[in-house]
């Protein structure tokens, strides 16, 4: 999210010259070429992207992820051609098909609970990660300063990062045990900074994540075992150079997609059981893809965010 | 329990005859005072040993291993004392019999499957709820609800409701923090739903005790948590209750539940076939209770019986 806060001081001016209206959600621009963020699909194995929703007056959206059935879309918004910041930020919901855009509470980086009733997300103030239902009602924190909650497929565990000490870990909430457990053990993490918009494995057993190193200042992008690093842990992608903060994981386990390098970002992909370095994910796309990124939970497609005119 | 209650008075009239002041927290408890013991026996009932004692406390049921095993966990009063079901505690203990610990008001203890939480039945006020393993964070899931069991992929935990005249099986969803109810509004068959249901291993069925409405007989049946419509079947009916406690086999082919008969007999069957109950051939020196589970190795089955 951070990232995108730069993104959106990038969109803000070009966006205050525009007439703001309110814009249709659905792929049906009522002001077509607007320079703004939108949300497109791709074949997982990417080739042409065609745009699938247009986030109504939220010019700024990310950390797109579909519910289980596939049937809605959570995201977070803001407004930013009307000068909204990070702190504005808010969790959206709406129908995969575009219709019945709501803004459903304050808050960034949605996850759904597998049966879509709940949602994890990131609580902006006071900083925590926290749960409320797919209305936005009832919103319980999880743990205060935790960031980047994600929900685990098998609907056990939320895992976040947490802050200590001078080192960052990934703590693992169990609700049906409400037990909470650090994959690092203290004192053993390598990473001064773990970021946000982690993704879990098909199997609930693993997480992506990216990290920043204490030792050498370099960026890791690694897997890692919730049972604990003990039981698995693994770089997959090491730069001086930052990668985007957003993973998605194929439902069939075999590949993981980020976006990383200079703008416009590239999306790479990698298979986790192997030991090849990340290769290019061609998508072809008008406007310049941010990063945010989930897979269609039936696998066959990407969906991402690009800001630019739609054209 | 509320037979567990009947035979607690009659017990606890005769305790009064008796120093009650000894009783150990294991097998070889000296000299013998009548009270409920917890036996243990293969799956088909044979060769069945004294396992544990519960110190003060000469009324004990609702037997339940954590899933690894390590401890046990039932309810209990002291009877010897004039204690009545309202004073009911739930206890500790490792599987070893040693350190054994009240947790506090509560009925029918069921694990979690890390064993970190205890779902139970609160009297007072009366509702399910859980808890902390060592007593502590109690929360009331439902008000009027009773007899919790958590499921064995720890994501449910079902208790009996009451609406309408009618009882009704909830599951209550700790993932989703969502409440169903297994019958349709209205269709429940049963004026009453017992407590001590069993889950099947996969978390997909319950067995339970419940009275039909219609002609007023007792029913031994099982349901599909989905919902009566993905299934519902009626195993062993009665026009007198049998024992409410039911214990489903890790192995899923087996349910073994107390009889209706006096003395009691345990009884089971196989969910997946059209058999009726058999019983289990156990001589053991003491009348059979009907609290029931087995170990989580499957290799065991425990009981409880009072001294005849």
């Amino acid at each position: 999210m951070n990232h995108l806060r730069t993104v959106c001081l990038l969109l803000i001016a070009p966006a205050l010259l525009c007439i703001v209206s309110s814009s249709p959600v659905s792929a049906d621009e009522k002001t077509p070429g607007v320079k703004r963020v939108r949300f497109y699909t791709a074949p997982a194995e990417g080739g042409d992207a065609s745009l699938l929703i247009v986030p109504g007056d939220y010019y700024t959206a990310g950390s797109p992820v579909l519910s289980a059935d596939g049937e809605k879309l959570a995201f977070d918004g803001r407004k930013s051609q009307n000068g909204e910041s990070f702190q504005d930020g808010k969790i959206m919901v709406v129908n995969a098909d575009g219709s019945d855009l709501e803004a459903i509470g304050s808050g960034v980086m949605p996850s759904w609970s597998p049966q879509g009733k709940r949602i994890a997300f990131s609580q902006i103030s006071p900083t925590g990660v926290a749960m409320m239902r797919a209305d936005g009602s009832e919103r319980k924190l999880i743990e205060e300063r935790g960031w980047g909650a994600q929900w685990s497929p098998d609907g056990r565990k939320i895992a976040y990062s947490v802050f200590n000490a001078g080192k960052a870990n990934i703590r693992i909430y169990d609700l049906i045990e409400e037990t909470k457990t650090d994959l690092f053990p203290e004192g053993e993490s390598p990473y001064n900074s773990l970021y946000w918009n982690m993704s879990w494995s098909p199997d609930s057993n693993w997480l992506c994540f990216k990290g920043h190193k204490t030792s050498d200042n370099t960026y890791d992008v690694a897997t890692v075992n919730v049972a604990g690093m003990k039981a698995g842990y693994k770089v997959h992608y090491n730069h001086r150079e930052a990668p985007y903060a957003d993973f998605a994981w194929h439902p069939q386990g075999d590949k993981i997609v980020f976006a990383a390098g200079p703008q416009p970002r590239q999306l790479l992909q990698f298979n986790p059981a192997e030991d090849k370095a990340p290769e290019p994910l061609a998508i072809k796309v008008n406007g310049t893809i941010i990063g945010d990124i989930c897979f269609t939970p039936d696998g066959q497609s990407l969906l991402f965010n690009v800001s630019g005119t739609g054209e | 329990m509320k037979s567990v209650v009947l035979a607690s008075l009659c017990c606890a009239s005769c305790m009064l005859f008796f120093n009650a002041e000894i009783a150990s927290l294991v097998a070889d408890e000296k000299p013998k005072v009548k009270r409920t013991r917890f036996y243990l026996a293969t799956p088909e009932g044979k060769d069945p040993k004294e396992f544990y004692v519960a110190e003060d406390y000469y009324n004990t049921g609702s037997p339940s291993f954590s899933p690894d095993g390590t401890k046990l966990a039932h309810d209990c009063w002291k009877s010897q004392e004039g204690e009545s079901f309202s004073n009911v505690q739930i206890l500790v203990v490792n599987a070893d019999g040693s350190h054994s610990k009240v947790l506090g008001p509560g009925a029918m203890p069921s694990w979690s499957p890390g064993g970190n939480r205890i779902a139970f039945s609160q009297p007072s006020p009366s509702g399910v709820a859980i808890m902390n393993a060592d007593g502590s964070d109690r929360k009331m899931i439902e008000a009027g609800g009773w007899g919790a069991q958590w499921s064995p992929d720890g994501k449910k935990i079902a208790y009996r409701v009451y609406s309408s005249g009618k009882s009704n099986l909830r599951i209550y969803d700790l993932i989703e923090d969502s409440k169903r109810d297994v019958f349709p509004e209205g269709e429940s068959p049963y004026s009453l739903i017992y407590w001590n249901m069993a889950w099947s291993p996969d978390s997909n069925w319950l067995c339970f005790l419940g009275r039909n409405a219609a002609d007023k007989m007792f029913e031994v049946a099982t349901v599909n948590v989905a919902g009566m419509k993905e299934g519902y079947k009626v195993h062993y009916k009665s026009k007198v209750s049998p024992y409410q406690d039911m214990a489903w086999h890790p192995s899923g082919e087996m349910i073994v539940f107390g009889s209706d008969t006096q003395p009691r007999q345990l009884l089971k069957f196989n969910p997946a076939e059209d058999k009726p109950p058999e019983p289990l051939d156990i001589k053991v020196d003491g009348n059979i209770n009907g609290d029931v589970s087995f170990t989580p190795d499957g290799l065991h089955l425990l009981f409880n019986a009072r001294d005849k």
